[in-house]
């Protein structure tokens, strides 16, 4: 079963179309890493699937249930931490996690206490006086302490030092198993801090979705080539294969490019394409992978424009 | 329901504060009642306080309480957390009955306990305070930020009145050639129970609105709902006004006049009566300059003691058979025929006592401008013998006992939502004595006897009689003055002077030209209130009634056609 569903989920703000027709699943028990720009619609995406505004068109699922039809039950069973989320700032730490205790059945004071300890959060402190790391450390222990099947957590690590993020992470994911949220849905353009997490990447760019599929099979698949050799020729009549991204030709006897289709295979055919030049291929980090992703995208948009 | 109370407490750990003090400002107006009732000591500090603040730590209360859980936008806290809408304006409910609004009544209750109020006035008066505190509340729920929504209102308020003054006539044009007019009456003497009434139908569109709000989340739908509940709230209001009634019930309220009453009116107007005025010309849709015809109408056959007052009239023009003019109709709420002899007459009669000879008891009659007409409309009418005829609605009044006390002071009274306090009695030259009184009135915008009396100028009229029936003699007040002071709660506060002069027997025969000390040991002062009985209606016909010639120039300074 999967945790969420997306059918040609839509959402437009007037002639903004911030979510295009998505259609994608988060199966349970997965880390899903939603990548993006600024702008690209991952918040929106994310606020219609927890019905906290209304899709355009399309539905979605989440936990079984269609987005729209999301209530107060339901909510027992998901967490949401997001910037910029309103929070009872009057409240201390403390007060706050006496409030939410008694909303949710399967709240476990022993892992608020241990979460408490791990994140050293002081309980008497207002969250007005807290710093944006801590609130939102605040925010993670009332969401973490109840175990949600379900947790999203929208742009968590922006503007957060490293130290906190660590801090973040550490308590998002390495607690023992049953502590932990079944499923992690997390929009970020901070790719460093969701690589070593992600079981599944989608690249979201003007609300379309643009790849969609496991870290480790994006990363097996894009690689960097540098083909260094005397023989290479110019650019050929049908152009480069559509795979191959970002060709240039830093010097005469250079040629880098981004293989998108990379197999095992590929290296031993490019040095046949290419003979008497050397042929490295290099893995790609997320983060370089995300950069080529958004760098194509862009350019596809103005050329579109144009 | 544990789930509301335990929204409850949180409001109240948040807004502890606040809560607190509109207990005590509830508390101050509580005492500045008392102190106004009981004690009869204008404290001003308690007063000035007792005006205003509770309303205003209220209404700050309300929209704070509405705002810590935004309904609006898509960041609050409540909205990812297992708090249902429900539960959360159940919690929202308990807090508003429990803060804001059992305090509110208690203060209420107090107050009606303390005034005697008739349960009418005591019912309107807890809807009042608690209905404007619960459409502010609502209202305060359907924003997203009350700050920005104000500073949007102020923005708007200005953009409108300099769009207003760039093209405001242009507008004024295109409304008029429109015909724009309220399709509602607006000429009420008293729109209290319109208000109200507008008060409850926004409110109940309000939570229309949240509901439509929190079931589909398209906060711009809702704005458009709302620009159009006010305008049809104001239509309701104006079809439905809701009126809580005092129960009637003043002895000899079922007299009616109107078959003995006949109408006089003079065809030759006063020297001095000219004026003009504007009336809408249906065929432009212009206000045009037009003359008032002010005649001399005055009543025949009303008995001394007995008072009329016209309510509105509307008449017609005729020729022959062919021509009929529609004359508008003429709202006289402001214009009573009565007589200060008719009326120190019906004092008397209501107080069973026989009033004073009168040098002249002749009825007086009253100039009234019976209707309005621009030369281009009566031209077919000029020097030609026309039929006039008229509907005149008129309201009969009669005086009866509002309280009465013993003529020293310091004496109080209170009775139906009243109470009444002699202040001073105080001794003048050539034998006058001069009574300062104070009135306290428990007043709701549902009522209209309660502040409606400052608009019909019958309504608010108080005599003043001072009665000794031991000496079996009695004074009338012969002159009375008054003024306004500021409200405290529901409490309209009224100071009144009466000066008393001759004394008269029980029979109507002259006593003495003084009162003494002596003579007030024995004496109650008794105030007597118009109140209206009923309305009856009268047509009158004239024959061969004949415009001049009009005058050419339409300058008002002109003098009128009928002259």
């Amino acid at each position: 079963m999967n945790a969420i569903e997306c059918d040609n989920l839509s959402r437009s703000f007037g002639s903004v179309r911030a979510v295009r027709e998505l259609t994608f699943t988060v199966s349970t028990g997965s880390f899903f890493a939603l990548l993006g720009p600024n702008g690209a619609g991952k918040t929106t995406l994310l606020k219609t699937l927890l019905n906290l505004i209304r899709p355009s068109g399309g539905r979605a699922t989440v936990l079984g249930r269609d987005s729209t039809r999301l209530d107060a039950c339901d909510f027992r069973r998901i967490g949401y931490v997001a910037d910029g989320q309103d929070m009872p700032d009057w409240m201390t730490v403390g007060q706050l996690n006496a409030y939410c205790r008694p909303l949710y059945p399967t709240w476990d004071r022993d892992l608020e206490g241990r979460l408490m300890t791990v994140f050293d959060l002081p309980a008497d402190r207002p969250l007005r006086k807290l710093s944006r790391g801590m609130a939102m450390k605040a925010a993670l222990i009332t969401n973490l302490a109840f175990r949600p099947e379900l947790m999203i957590l929208d742009e968590p690590f922006s503007g957060l030092d490293p130290l906190v993020r660590d801090d973040f992470i550490q308590g998002l994911l390495e607690l023992p198993g049953d502590d932990r949220p079944r499923t992690v849905v997390v929009s970020s353009h901070d790719i460093d801090e969701v690589e070593r997490l992600a079981d599944d990447v989608g690249f979201l760019a003007d609300g379309r979705l643009l790849v969609h599929e496991p870290a480790d099979a994006l990363r097996g698949r894009f690689r960097t080539v540098e083909i260094v050799g005397p023989g290479l020729a110019g650019p050929s009549p049908g152009g480069p294969p559509a795979a191959w991204l970002e060709v240039g030709r830093p010097a005469e006897n250079v040629m880098r490019l981004v293989h998108g289709a990379f197999t095992p295979a590929s290296e031993a055919e490019l040095g046949a394409s290419f003979p008497g030049c050397r042929v490295t291929a290099r893995a790609m980090s997320l983060r370089e992978i995300f950069l080529v992703l958004a760098r194509r995208h862009q350019t596809a948009s103005v050329e579109e424009a144009a | 329901m544990n789930l509301a109370f335990h929204i409850f407490l949180k409001d109240l750990r948040r807004f502890w504060i606040l809560s607190a003090l509109v207990v005590a400002f509830i508390g101050i107006e509580i005492l500045g009642s008392y102190l106004n009732i009981v004690g009869g000591t204008n404290w001003q500090l308690v007063s000035g306080l007792a005006q205003n603040g509770p309303l205003l730590v209220e209404f700050i209360l309300a929209v704070a309480i509405m705002q810590t859980d935004l309904t609006v936008g898509d960041r609050a806290f409540w909205r990812t957390r297992p708090i249902g809408a429900p539960s959360l304006y159940l919690g929202k409910l308990i807090f508003f009955l429990a803060v804001l609004a059992l305090p509110a009544v208690a203060a209420d209750l107090y107050l009606a306990v303390l005034m005697r109020t008739p349960f009418a006035t005591g019912l309107g008066i807890v809807l009042e305070s608690t209905g404007k505190i619960l459409d502010v509340a609502l209202l305060a729920a359907l924003m997203a930020s009350v700050t920005r929504t104000m500073v949007q209102a102020v923005a708007l308020t200005f953009a409108v009145a300099l769009v207003m003054a760039l093209a405001g006539p242009f507008f004024a044009d295109q409304a008029k050639a429109w015909n724009l007019a309220m399709p509602w009456g607006t000429d009420v003497p008293y729109p209290g129970p319109r208000i109200a009434a507008f008060g409850l139908y926004f409110g109940v569109a309000l939570l229309a609105l949240l509901a439509h709000q929190v079931m589909t989340l398209r906060p711009v739908r809702t704005v458009a709902l709302f620009a159009v509940s006010i305008p049809l709230a104001l239509v309701c209001a104006g079809r439905w006004p809701i009126e809580l009634r005092f129960a009637q019930g003043h002895g000899d309220e079922a007299a009616r006049l109107e078959n003995s009453i006949g109408i006089r009116i003079m065809m030759r107007p006063p020297v001095d009566a000219q004026g003009s005025t504007y009336i809408r010309d249906t065929s432009t849709h212009h206000d045009v300059l037009a003359y008032m015809a002010s005649m001399e109408v005055s009543l025949a056959d009303v008995p001394l003691g007995r008072i009329i007052s016209m309510d509105h009239m509307r008449s017609t023009l005729q020729l022959g058979n062919e021509r009929v003019l529609e004359l508008p109709a003429v709202g006289i709420t402001g214009w009573p025929f009565w007589s200060s002899v008719n009326e120190r007459a019906a004092i008397c009669r209501a107080l069973g006592i026989a009033h004073p000879p009168f040098r002249d008891e002749k009825e007086e009659s009253r100039r009234l401008s019976l209707f309005s007409i621009t030369p281009e409309q009566g031209e077919p009418f000029e020097m030609r013998p026309a039929k006039y005829s008229a509907v005149m609605v008129f309201n009969e009044i009669a005086f009866h006992e509002e309280t009465r006390l013993a003529a020293r002071a310091g004496a109080t009274s209170s009775r139906s939502g009243q109470a009444c306090k002699l202040e001073t009695l105080e001794e003048e030259k050539d034998g006058l004595m001069t009574a300062e009184l104070r009135f306290l009135v428990a007043t709701t915008i549902f009522v209209p006897d309660g502040p409606a009396r400052v608009w019909h100028p019958w309504s608010n009229r108080r005599g003043f009689v001072m009665v000794n029936h031991s000496r079996g003699e009695y004074a009338l007040a012969s002159n009375t003055w008054g003024s306004w002071e500021p409200t405290t709660g529901p409490l309209a506060v009224v100071r009144r002077f009466a000066r008393f002069g001759k004394r008269f027997h029980n029979d109507g025969s002259p006593a003495g030209d003084s009162i003494d000390r002596a003579w007030l040991g024995g004496a109650e002062l008794v105030v007597m209130v118009a109140q209206p009985i009923g309305t009856f209606e009268k047509r009158v016909a004239l024959d061969n009634f004949v415009l001049p010639e009009l005058p050419v120039n339409k300058q008002f300074e002109q003098a009128p056609f009928w002259q």
